[in-house]
Parts: C-alpha cells; sequence; structure tokens
C-alpha cells in the first residue's frame, strides 16, 4: 500500500493556513453547540429545575400516563404495518420491471414532501363530520377524526416511507442473484424471503424501523389536526407537552419533553451504530 | 533547472516512504524514477513539486533551497496519474487555468492567455477539443490535456506521476512515442514515475531504480540492463535465471558444465567456491557439446519473432529461459530433445 | 428480475397499491378534489384575502431565508466535519441529526424557552434590541434548525469523495488556496448544495411544530400558512384550509420536481465522466 495515500485529509502542503483552520472550526463548534447543543441541555435542565420528584410527578401525572401509552401503542400498531408494506414495496420494485414504477417510487415519497398539518386536513377531509365519509361514519356511530383511528392513519401517513426508503435502494444494490439461487435449488417463495432476503437486509430494515419509530412517537403537526386533544384520551406525548406548555406548566411540559428527547438521543445512538455497523451508510438527507 | 536531492528522508507514522535519498537531476534531463509499489517514487516526485513535506533533508531548485517556495511558487509542471482535469471546465480554461492565477502584475492579457492556451492545444495536438468538457474525452486526450495545463505555466521542471498507467496499451504506446518527441522539441527537465520498466527503458535518458524508499541504482538504460548493480535492479528490470555453480579465479563454472565462463558484471566473490550466477533468456548460445551446459528441452513455442524455449540443467534447480530470434523455416525444438548452451553474459551480485 | 421467475409479484404489488391508494392517494385527492369543488376562482379569492396571502407570503419566505442560511453554515459545517481533525469531531458529526430525531413540539418549546427573553440565549439578545421570540425571526431560527441536516449531509458525502489531486493541480499551477477553493472545489459541490437547500426549504415551507411555539401567531404579522389551516379547521372552514393546503401542497409538488431535476442532471453529468 503506498504509504502516500493514506492521511490525504487536509495535505499540508496545500491546506488552509492553520490559523483559518482553527477559527473555521472554532465557528462550527460553537454554531452547532449553540443551536443543536443548547435546545437539547435546556430540555433536560427545565426538566429538573425543580428537582427529582417534581419531574416524577409530571410524569406520573394520569393525562401525562395516558399520553405515553397511546404514544407507545400508535409506535406499536403503525411501525409494524408500514413495516410490512415497506418490504412488499421493496419487493415489488427492487425485484422487478413494469411500467410505472419509477411513479410508483415518487409517490411512495410524497408523505415527506407534504407539510404535517395538510397530511392531518386531508383525512379530516375524508373522515371528518363534514367530510365524504363524515355523514356515513356519524350513522353508524363510527368515529375516526378525533379518536385513535384517526390519530393512527395520519401517523400511518406520515410514516409510509420510512422502511421502504431504506430497502429500495439496498435490495437494488443487492441484486436478486441470491433469490434466484435459492429458488434454483428448490426453494419456495417464503422460505427464500424469510432465509436468504431477509437476513441480507436486516441492518437497513433496523435503520428503517428505527427512524419510523422516532417518526411514529414524534409527529406533532398532523396528530394535531385529527387529534382533538381531549386529555387523556386523544392526546400523544407531542401533544400533551403542548397543552401543558400552553397552560405555563412549563416544568412538567419539559419533563415529558425530556422523555422524547431521550427516545430522540437513544434513536440517534442507534442510528450511528447501525451506520457503523452494516452496510448502510448515512446519505442523502431528505428524510 | 538543476535539481537536487540531499539526503532526503520522508516518513509516514511508522512507515520510512524514503530512506536519505540523494538524487541530481540535469537540466534537460528525461529521468524515470522506476520501482515496485510502496517503493517511494511517488513520493519522492511529489517532495520535488511540494507536495509532501520532508521528514529532513533538502530539495535544492538551482542550488536554493526550495523549501522556501511553496507549491504555487515552485513553478512545476504536475501532471496527475487520473489527470486530475477541472470537470467543469472546458478544455480550453483548463488549459488557460494556471495562466489566469497569476497575479496582477504577472498576468498575461485576456487575449494572450487565450492564444497561449489554444497554441498549446496545438502542440498537443487537440486543437478541436478546446470548447469540449473532460468527460468528452478519451483517457489519452485527458493526459494530452492535463500535459498542456502543465505546460502553460512554463515550468521549470515537468513531473508525471504515471502517466500513461491508465490507459490502453495501444494508446500507452502512441503516448510514449509522443512524450519523447514533445521532449526532444522543446527541452523541459522531465522527471516520470513508472512501475513498468519497458516505459523506462524505452524513453528516459537516466533511470532511477527505486525499492523501500532507497536508491538501487541509477544509470542509462543501457547502464541499468548490461551492468545491474544488484540482484534487485536484474530482476526488476528483465526476465532471468540463477545458476548455481563455483566461482574460480577465472570466472564461474555452472554445476553441470565443464568450461569457465567469465563473469561480465557484478563482482567476482572474495571468497571462491560455491555460488550464483545469473543469465538473461537472450543471452544463452547453442555450442558444441563440450563446451557448455546440457539442458533438456521442456517445451518450445514462438511469440511472434521470438522462439522461446524452456528448458532443463540435470544439476540446476531452476528451468532455464531462453529467448532466441526466430528463423523462419526451421523447425522449433521438441520436446524432450536435448542442447548444449553456453552463456554469453553472466552477472553476478553480491 | 423477470416478473416470471421471482415470486410474490402480484401479492407484493397489490398491497403496495392498495396501501398507498387508502394512505396517500385518495386523502391526497380529496384535498384536490375538495379545491376543484371551489372553482379556481373562488382558491384564488381565498389566496388573495389578506391574513391568508401574508401567511403564505410569511412562511415562503420564512423558509427560503432559513434555507440560503443553512446552504452558507451547513455547508461550512460539512467541510470541517469532512477536512478536519479536532477533539468531539465524531460527537458533532452524529448530533447533526438531531433535527430529524427529535419531535417537532420538544424543538419548538425548547427554542423558544431558549430565545425568550429570560432565556439562555434570550436574555444577551434582548438587552441589545434584537428580540427573536415571538416574532419572524424567532420562526427564522426555529426554520434553520430543523434545516440543518439537510444541507450537511447532502454536502457531505461529495466533499468526501472530491479528489484532492484536483486541490493540488490547482496548487502546482500556482492558484493561491482561496481561489482553489472558489474556483475548484465549490463547482464540485454546488450541485449537492443546491439539492440540500431545496430539501432544507420544502420541509421549511410547511413546518408546524417546530414554529408555533416561538413565533407570535399574530396574523398579518407572524402568523404561518399551516397555522392558518389549522384556524381554519377549528372555525370548520373546511374549504378556506383546503385552499391554502392545495397552495402548500402546489409548492411541495413543485420542490419535488426541482430536487428529482437537480439530481437527474448530477447523474447523467457524473455518468458521462465514467
Amino acid at each position: 500500500m503506498n504509504p502516500g495515500r493514506r492521511d490525504r485529509i487536509a495535505t499540508p502542503a496545500i491546506g488552509e493556513p492553520a490559523i483559518v483552520r482553527w477559527l473555521l472550526i472554532a465557528f462550527v463548534v460553537a454554531f452547532l453547540a449553540v443551536f443543536l447543543l443548547m435546545p437539547l441541555a435546556l430540555v433536560f435542565t427545565e426538566a429538573f429545575a425543580q428537582g427529582w420528584r417534581v419531574f416524577a410527578e409530571a410524569i406520573a401525572d394520569p393525562d401525562a400516563l395516558a399520553s405515553i401509552k397511546l404514544t407507545l401503542l400508535l409506535a406499536a400498531i403503525c411501525v409494524p404495518l408500514n413495516l410490512i408494506f415497506g418490504i412488499a414495496a421493496a419487493w415489488a420494485i427492487a425485484r422487478f420491471e413494469f411500467p410505472g414504477k419509477s411513479w410508483l417510487n415518487a409517490l411512495i415519497d410524497l408523505p415527506l414532501s407534504v407539510s404535517p398539518v395538510v397530511s392531518g386536513l386531508c383525512f379530516v377531509l375524508v373522515f371528518g363530520a363534514q367530510g365524504w365519509l363524515g355523514p356515513w361514519l356519524a350513522g353508524h356511530g363510527i368515529k375516526i377524526i378525533f379518536a385513535l383511528p384517526g390519530i393512527m392513519l395520519a401517523t400511518l401517513f406520515v410514516t409510509l416511507p420510512f422502511v421502504a426508503r431504506e430497502l429500495i435502494p439496498l435490495m437494488q444494490s443487492q441484486g436478486s442473484d441470491e433469490e434466484l439461487a435459492a429458488l434454483g435449488l428448490g426453494a419456495s417463495g417464503w422460505r427464500t424471503f424469510f432465509r436468504v432476503t431477509l437476513p441480507n437486509v436486516r441492518w437497513g430494515l433496523l435503520y428503517g424501523v428505527l427512524l419510523c419509530n422516532a417518526r411514529a412517537m414524534g409527529e406533532f403537526g398532523a396528530v394535531s389536526v385529527v387529534s382533538g386533544h381531549i386529555r387523556g384520551l386523544t392526546n400523544t406525548m407531542p401533544l400533551h407537552v403542548e397543552i401543558l406548555y400552553n397552560e405555563y406548566s412549563f416544568t412538567a411540559a419539559f419533563a415529558v419533553a425530556s422523555l422524547l428527547a431521550l427516545l430522540a438521543l437513544v434513536t440517534l445512538a442507534l442510528k450511528t451504530l447501525l451506520e457503523w455497523r452494516g452496510s448502510h451508510s448515512p446519505r442523502r438527507a431528505a428524510h | 533547472m538543476e535539481i537536487e536531492l540531499r539526503k532526503v528522508h520522508k516518513s509516514f507514522g511508522g512507515t520510512t516512504a524514503l530512506d536519505a535519498v540523494d538524487l541530481s537531476i540535469h537540466s534537460g534531463e528525461l529521468i524515470a524514477l522506476l520501482g515496485p509499489s510502496g517503493s517511494g517514487k511517488t513520493t519522492l516526485l511529489r517532495s520535488i513539486a511540494g507536495l509532501e513535506s520532508l521528514s529532513s533533508g533538502v530539495v535544492l531548485f538551482d542550488g536554493k533551497d526550495a523549501s522556501t517556495l511553496s507549491v504555487q511558487q515552485r513553478r512545476v509542471g504536475f501532471v496527475f496519474q487520473h489527470y486530475a482535469l477541472f470537470r467543469h471546465m472546458r478544455v480550453l480554461d483548463n488549459v488557460a487555468f494556471g495562466l489566469r492565477c497569476r497575479p496582477r502584475a504577472q498576468r498575461p492579457s485576456r487575449a494572450e492567455i487565450l492564444a497561449r492556451a489554444r497554441s498549446l492545444l496545438d502542440v498537443v495536438r487537440l486543437p478541436h477539443l478546446a470548447d469540449r468538457y473532460p468527460d468528452q474525452l478519451s483517457g489519452g486526450e485527458r493526459q494530452r490535456v492535463a500535459l498542456a495545463r502543465a505546460m502553460a505555466i512554463e515550468p521549470s521542471v515537468l513531473l508525471l506521476d504515471e502517466p500513461f498507467g491508465a490507459l490502453d496499451a495501444r494508446v500507452r504506446d502512441e503516448l510514449r512515442r509522443w512524450l519523447r518527441e514533445l521532449h526532444d522539441a522543446n527541452g523541459y527537465t522531465t522527471v516520470f514515475v513508472t512501475h513498468d520498466q519497458a516505459e523506462a527503458l524505452e524513453l528516459a535518458d537516466r533511470i532511477v531504480v527505486l525499492n523501500r524508499g532507497r536508491i538501487e541504482q541509477s544509470g542509462t538504460p543501457e547502464q541499468l540492463y548490461d551492468a545491474p548493480a544488484n540482484r534487485f535492479v536484474f530482476d526488476f528490470l528483465g526476465r532471468g535465471c540463477a545458476l548455481s555453480g563455483q566461482f574460480t579465479l577465472q570466472g564461474f563454472v555452472p554445476d553441470g558444465a565443464s568450461r569457465t565462463f567469465p563473469v561480465s558484471s557484478g563482482t567476482t566473490p572474495k571468497t571462491q567456491g560455491q555460488g550464483e550466477a545469473h543469465v538473461r533468456p537472450h543471452d544463452w548460445r547453442p555450442c558444441q557439446a563440450q563446451d557448455g551446459l546440457p539442458v533438456q528441452v521442456l517445451r518450445a513455442r514462438r511469440l511472434g519473432a521470438k522462439l522461446m524455449i524452456e528448458a532443463k540443467a540435470a544439476a540446476q534447480a531452476q528451468i532455464i529461459d531462453v529467448e532466441w530470434p526466430h528463423e523462419p523455416g526451421l523447425p522449433l525444438p521438441e520436446a524432450g530433445s536435448t542442447l548444449t548452451l553456453e552463456p554469453v553474459r553472466l552477472h553476478v551480485f553480491d | 428480475m423477470t416478473r416470471r421467475v421471482l415470486p410474490g409479484f402480484g401479492l407484493s404489488l397489490g398491497v403496495t397499491l392498495a396501501w398507498l391508494s387508502l394512505l396517500v392517494l385518495i386523502p391526497l385527492a380529496s384535498v384536490f378534489l375538495k379545491a376543484a369543488g371551489l372553482g379556481i376562482a373562488g382558491v384564488w379569492e381565498i389566496w388573495s384575502d389578506p391574513r391568508v396571502a401574508s401567511a403564505l407570503r410569511l412562511s415562503f419566505f420564512a423558509a427560503l431565508i432559513a434555507a440560503a442560511f443553512n446552504a452558507v453554515t451547513g455547508t461550512l459545517v460539512a467541510w470541517v466535519l469532512v477536512r478536519y481533525r479536532f477533539p468531539g469531531r465524531r460527537l458533532l458529526d452524529a448530533i447533526i441529526d438531531l433535527p430529524f430525531a427529535l419531535p417537532t413540539a420538544v424543538a419548538g418549546i425548547a427554542l423558544t424557552a431558549l430565545y425568550a427573553g429570560n432565556g439562555w440565549i434570550g436574555r444577551w439578545l434582548e438587552p441589545l434590541g434584537a428580540k427573536v421570540a415571538y416574532t419572524p425571526v424567532g420562526i427564522v431560527v426555529a426554520l434553520v434548525f430543523i434545516g440543518l441536516p439537510f444541507v450537511v449531509r447532502s454536502v457531505q458525502p461529495v466533499l468526501s469523495e472530491s479528489d484532492r489531486a484536483l486541490e493540488e493541480a490547482a496548487a502546482t499551477l500556482g492558484s493561491s488556496r482561496f481561489n482553489a477553493i472558489v474556483r475548484v472545489v465549490l463547482p464540485a459541490i454546488a450541485p449537492a448544495i443546491l439539492t440540500g437547500f431545496a430539501l432544507a426549504f420544502a420541509r421549511a415551507v410547511g413546518e408546524y411544530g417546530s414554529v408555533i411555539f416561538i413565533a407570535g401567531n399574530l396574523p398579518n404579522v407572524s402568523e404561518i400558512a399551516p397555522l392558518l389551516i389549522v384556524i381554519r379547521l377549528e372555525e370548520f372552514d373546511y374549504r378556506g384550509a383546503t385552499a391554502i393546503a392545495t397552495a402548500m401542497l402546489l409548492l411541495a409538488f413543485a420542490m419535488l420536481l426541482a430536487i428529482h431535476a437537480l439530481q437527474a442532471f448530477t447523474a447523467r453529468h457524473r455518468r458521462a465522466g465514467q
């Protein structure tokens, strides 16, 4: 190996003068500290501003607990559903050719470009009291908007792309050779899928599930529109944070927020771990 | 420009890339730095350009310490292995780049810059490609543009890093010939790095063979080929086989032969006795049965204008490669037939 | 990859299409259908309402300013993370994705608390006359926060793949470091910067949770379009909400097209270079 190729990060011979380098580093570190680290630190500081006991009381409050349960329930339902969708979409798109494939791909990305409020709005338009299905639902006593089903639909919408977006390029780059080999050896479709495909994509899959989960638990705008904000019933954790904040219970608001921030940190840590681990590389920023 | 390297030493972390190298490069020479990967030849080239800083030692340009000069100030024309053309600029703008970088005081007028760039494209025979982008050029064309770009700044020395490594064999041959013509026409001091001994032997006025950061030998192609200083240079510059035998005061007796042959290059070891001598494939001649080394032909085949024979001598461990010009009309020696060979030139190393 | 050999085409495509239709196509179509019901004149009338126009303008320009700011600082951040080594670099690199991972409501209240008059930063800025919280400036600050990762993550891979030999070539040709960066490096990463800008802008235009706490939410002053949609919904003015939503959807689709075109353009150029 040519030793000259080894460390060319900033070839000393032609790099910026040291003073410029250190000024830039200082600027970037300061910028990131102010913009990213300070808000994060503030969440935890404010949560514990009045001590552990107040923090614990805020979490243990029945409405807060209900919101935590609802958030967990949402994740437990939406993530597996979109996982199945993601796998199905990846199988169809990465393994077959058919007309309209690129449109389908673009369609999957759509929820990411739509404003969360608009996402919530479109479900209100369909299922709301004045929506297309409103009268029919009212007639049958089914509540979608301002109830759990509505929240689920909105969350399903916004978390739809995450698993698919990780799996599709991964499976495309891996190619179908191994699956074809398995079939040639006599394996059934399902066996091939579980024994050959899934193990190959497991890190990408986990990555997608991780991002999907983070969004499912943290979604605010879309859920806010369909939820009705009924305390103890249709409030997720982010919505509960909003309620607490708007009634000036700041410490309580930050206490619940700190749990979400903790979730974010765990997500980031696992994300970094998976990026080092898997054949997955951190890439396009369009989350 | 005269370039001198004195005790140039470069290490990266724990590895030594250049080990106290001394080298003089004279004005107008076309020098090849030849060696295997990791020999330090590219590091040496880059040190002259200032792209590598030295751990110790000094590079002198016309007697003056070049470390006082930044890369920008050294006026070396560097041609990179993968051309490093600026993708977003047209060919003409690539060539003109160096001229446009000059400080106001020394910068020619806009019209003159373009004129000079165009004339350089003429020199490299690519005037029709001035408005194309590098993506649209072939490898050989890109290499010539890179050379034109380097020449635009009127450098005192041209440095080429494995310039033809990434090209097809045919393009490579054309460009080698063309580079030699160019050098003969304009007389630039030129240093190029290569791992291809044929290229070095064909092009260079002088070859510097490097191995693990040290200069093994420096000399004309003839000197290196006929009188290699050591086993490494011998093996690197061509094929050969090792013969075991006895050293006497008169020369060398290969095991299995009864005659003593004179040693043509290298030093006869002071201790007479068992040793090794080396022969190039084309330095064998057929001779009378008692005058040489009896061998049995294992395989004979024709390769274009040459006859390649693999033979085995009973007392020799290595297979002997023989290379002769092919005489049309004469049949190939059969496998299993016997020959007697005498070595015309023997090389001996410590 | 032929349909006949691998099984499961029908099933996978069926599930995909069904899910997408139910969750994405039909709901989004309902927005356009409702807007169509209003007619172009009706929609235009709602857009021209001063409060609506002001909200749309605010969302648009605040997003633009934030994305532009992110384009510059994001490139700087990417440069420092890729080219330099310093203690804590890995940690900072990991934390860049925080705005992706953090729920928007949490970001919203944290930023508000930070820049309010008694906040850690606000208390320094306010005496200088720079009021951030509850003003349009606060909106831009929040949008800078959530847009930050887009440019950085867009530029980083391109920068780390860029060939140092180009910069060395520029230096041997006599170019100063500054000139080399401006003339050689920047043009090479420009498409990535633009892509990052477009992504940050698209995200910022529709952003809700991070913004509504720190914005003043005063109509015609600091009220963003998504908030106005929510307000209209609470008033059961579905038509008004839909009209505004249509404007945002049209903008989102335009951005999507622009980003795709940009990526196709770069891919074509890169392929030509092989």
